[in-house]
């Protein structure tokens, strides 16, 4: 009898415990239907709140870039650099861009277009975030009849997510932030729109953009993303470590034997063999692909073949090796290479590698992190007083460089392309990407955004600009678009001496051709 | 030799003695187990000692490799959750998320796994091979699949959408549908139960659904506390899930809001927020399972069939 009460008192417990959670959920549910559903009104009001914090900071950055912050005065010097003719060419240009107007840098919006237009991107951290705002509330002030959120997702997945959604053609973005050497790929796995009739209805061509930023988005001659931002490859060096070992420190090297001189004088010894300082290495954060194409070699033709045994491609290879081997063999570098990290902690900023090739975005993380170095004298520590330049050329080759970026693309499926189409118009004129330009100091794909006065004013700027004007691009490789793996697996061959450079590179193409027989 | 009053005595003074003070006899082999317990225990305590030393680092130093902060920047703490104000927002997410979804797994694999355990119905173990053979599919294989199959399913403009995409839903039924090893597991469990018990229960007139609530489910504790441990965890930790189903902001759980330190330190990661933003997510995983264990504990003994 007693066991049998136990029990009910038992099951009363469970029951009423049962029933504490089934009122905890079913409150917690309520309140988020609250959250989910009645609130269009309030996320209107936030997003609205935050529209105008944006453009409030818009404002605020017009008035700190050049003339006032009140919107008729930006209005009147667009007027005014208009009739003067040409926008870049004045010195006040830089309010002229960022004030609003109905055209963006020429191309014409067509406000009548109305819809939702959902942009995905991955910019989380706070100047990111806030520069993509504002470039979306300079475009919602140009398209009042199209309404546009951004959403933030994770890098990478974000195209995970994506490719899901597409496939199942529900679910995906209108606006999708691509990584634009990876775009012609997109469009041939089927996952993007194809732009082309509505470039070609609007009139815009590669003209307006850096030529290699447009190649890049191309796909059997039709683009699938207008490019939105761009960055290229700088050589940087440590001037601390130039001074010490004799070198002017505003004269880095621009040719590759200079570059070879300049490392020779940086490399420096511990007593006991190891390296104290290393002048340079091609492989600290470049690649081959990176190294052949300032070489100038076109290692994939029009036609979509790869040809790792190009020339130009073993020649660098050679030139790498030359490298590992004056550091004491691949091997050994390689593991020099593993005790490096992330910034602040990587092979530059350390100070234990005095040049370096990296994007240029890389300027913006010396910014943040102010490294320190060593003082020469071994007394302490002194801030890392770094220089840039262009990347170094072979003596025998005309400047190159070597770039990726961005590109803003319509995943296919969208319900509201046409919407979509006047966002990516407006978000890659000439005003919202300066201003995108302004806040991450990342380079407009966009030519007249990047020669933009107020971001001329920074020195390094021009340096960039210059280095994109050589700034080459490879085609897509649609015949294997993966080819890239089988050189990197037999250049290593190459570098520890297994294999000359010519064998290896002979050995890539080999099992390149045969993929691709093999697809036939 | 017989035993002397003494020797009881003494037997007896030990066994008296409150447990903190019994003695504690080593041996080599004790001495080796606790050298490999006690190595074991450093293994897996490192990592979360990282995170709580790169948590109160400065971001820019963050990867310094050193154990101890040459400075203590607590506000790493407030910094990561003021990120973005969407944080609050996203806890309540993640809790709504894990609650229904343990709910839901341990109700529908203690019905089911009770159902093959104890009661006899045609097919039965054919269908429990079936329930086994879905544990062979890769997750990754029925990712998009999946995702066609929740966007074809109506939500009636619950969360604002028209189909489950975008919504909860994908998150939180799946698990009413059972997952196959907990059900295993389960089963395993009941079967160990004596039938007399429920015999015992049948003849007092229990139906089957009262012997599953009232008998079965109570000498299961330590089965459906592992069970609760382990949905909660995955509930939790689960990033592809959410990823993929949520896509308003405002419904992210926290394990996306952490991807959001990816680029937070001038283009890199910053570790030092991400590190504390993860301490503190994880916290709940850590106090769950505590709770949870005493269980396990518990379970030791209810199973027993004492004087049977």
């Amino acid at each position: 009898m007693l066991e049998r009460f136990k029990m009910r008192t038992n099951l009363l417990r469970q029951v009423s415990l049962l029933a504490l959670i089934a009122t905890i959920s079913s409150l917690l549910l309520s309140a988020c239907g609250d959250a989910t559903t009645a609130p269009p009104a309030a996320t209107t009001a936030a997003s609205a709140a935050t529209t105008a914090a944006s453009a409030a900071t818009t404002a605020a950055s017009a008035a700190t870039t050049a003339a006032g912050g009140a919107a008729t005065t930006a209005a009147a010097t667009t007027a005014a650099t208009t009739a003067a003719g040409g926008a870049a060419t004045t010195a006040a240009g830089g309010a002229a861009t960022t004030a609003a107007g109905a055209s963006s840098g020429g191309v014409k919006l067509n406000t009548s277009v109305s819809g939702k237009v959902e942009l995905w991107h991955f910019w989380s951290s706070p100047v990111r975030r806030n520069a993509i705002r504002r470039v979306v509330a300079i475009c919602q002030q140009q398209l009042p009849n199209i309404k546009i959120t951004e959403t933030f997702k994770p890098f990478g997945d974000i195209y995970t997510a994506n490719t899901a959604a597409v496939a199942a053609g529900t679910g995906m973005p209108d606006v999708i932030v691509e990584d634009r050497p990876q775009l012609p790929a997109k469009a041939a796995n089927n996952i993007e729109t194809d732009l082309q009739k509505y470039a070609t209805r609007d009139g815009i061509d590669g003209s307006t953009f850096w030529p290699f930023t447009w190649q890049q988005t191309l796909y059997k001659g039709d683009t699938y993303g207008i490019p939105f931002s761009t960055d290229t490859r700088m050589l940087y060096y440590n001037k601390n470590a130039f001074k010490e070992a004799g070198l002017d420190p505003n004269k880095p090297p621009q040719t590759w034997s200079e570059l070879e001189a300049a490392a020779k004088k940086l490399d420096k010894k511990n007593p006991d063999g190891s390296w104290a300082r290393l002048g340079f290495n091609p492989l600290i954060t470049g690649n081959w692909d990176q190294w052949a194409t300032v070489n100038g070699a076109q290692y994939v033709t029009e036609d979509g073949k790869p040809h790792a045994n190009d020339p130009k491609v073993v020649e660098a290879v050679n030139w790498i090796k030359k490298w590992t081997d004056g550091f004491g063999g691949y091997d050994n570098f390689v593991k020099f290479r593993g005790t490096f990290s992330s910034p602040p902690n990587d092979a530059f900023m350390s100070g234990k590698v005095a040049m370096t090739t990296d994007i240029n975005g890389y300027i913006s993380q010396l910014n943040f992190y102010r490294p320190q170095v060593k003082k020469a004298d071994g007394s302490g520590n002194e801030n890392l007083d770094w220089g840039v330049a262009n990347l170094p050329h072979n003596d025998t080759a005309p400047a190159a460089n070597y770039s990726g970026g961005f590109a803003l693309s319509i995943p296919r499926g969208s319900k509201n392309a046409d919407a979509a189409w006047e966002f990516i118009k407006c978000a890659t004129g000439v005003q919202a990407i300066t201003s995108w330009a302004r806040d991450t100091y990342e380079i407009p794909a966009n030519i007249q955004a990047a020669n933009d006065p107020t971001l001329l004013a920074d020195p390094n700027w021009q340096l960039t600009i210059d280095a994109l004007k050589t700034t080459k691009v490879i085609p897509f490789a649609s015949q294997y678009a993966n080819y890239g793996q089988e050189v990197d697996k037999r250049q290593v061959e190459a570098y520890q001496g297994k294999k000359t450079a010519q064998q290896a590179m002979d050995e890539a193409q080999q099992a390149i051709d045969a993929e691709i027989a093999k697809k036939k | 030799m017989a035993t002397t009053v003494e020797q009881l005595n003494e037997t007896r003074a030990i066994v008296d003695q409150p447990a903190s003070h019994r003695r504690y006899k080593w041996s080599v082999g004790r001495v080796l187990a606790f050298m490999a317990l006690l190595l074991m225990t450093f293994l897996f305590i490192v990592p979360f000692l990282w995170m709580i030393s790169t948590s109160l680092k400065d971001a820019r130093v963050a990867s310094d490799g050193k154990w101890i902060p040459d400075e203590f920047v607590w506000s790493n703490y407030t910094e990561a959750f003021s990120f973005n104000d969407l944080w609050g927002q996203w806890w309540l997410n993640t809790i709504i998320i894990t609650v229904i979804s343990v709910i839901g797994g341990v109700v529908s694999t203690s019905l089911v796994a009770y159902s093959f355990a104890r009661l006899r119905w045609p097919g039965r173990d054919t269908v429990f091979s079936l329930v086994l053979a879905t544990m062979m599919l890769p997750g990754i294989v029925v990712l998009i699949p999946q995702y066609i199959l929740f966007s074809k399913l109506p939500a009636f403009g619950f969360q604002g959408s028209d189909n489950w995409i975008n919504t909860f839903l994908p998150l939180v039924v799946p698990p009413f549908t059972g997952s196959a090893f907990y059900i295993f597991l389960m089963r395993q469990f009941m079967r160990g139960i004596p039938m007399e018990i429920s015999e015992a229960a049948k003849i007092d007139g229990a139906s089957e659904l009262r012997i599953w609530g009232q008998i079965v489910l109570p000498l299961t504790k330590p089965a459906v506390a592992a069970i609760a441990i382990f949905t909660f965890q995955g509930a939790w930790e689960d990033f592809m899930g959410p990823l993929l189903y949520l896509q308003s902001e405002k419904l992210y759980t926290l394990q996306l809001g952490l991807r959001q330190f990816e680029f937070a330190a001038g283009g890199s990661v910053n570790w030092a927020w991400l590190m504390a933003g993860s301490l503190v997510i994880m916290l709940p995983v850590l106090v769950i399972f505590l709770i949870f264990q005493r269980f396990f504990i518990e379970g030791v003994t209810l199973t027993g069939m004492g004087g049977r």
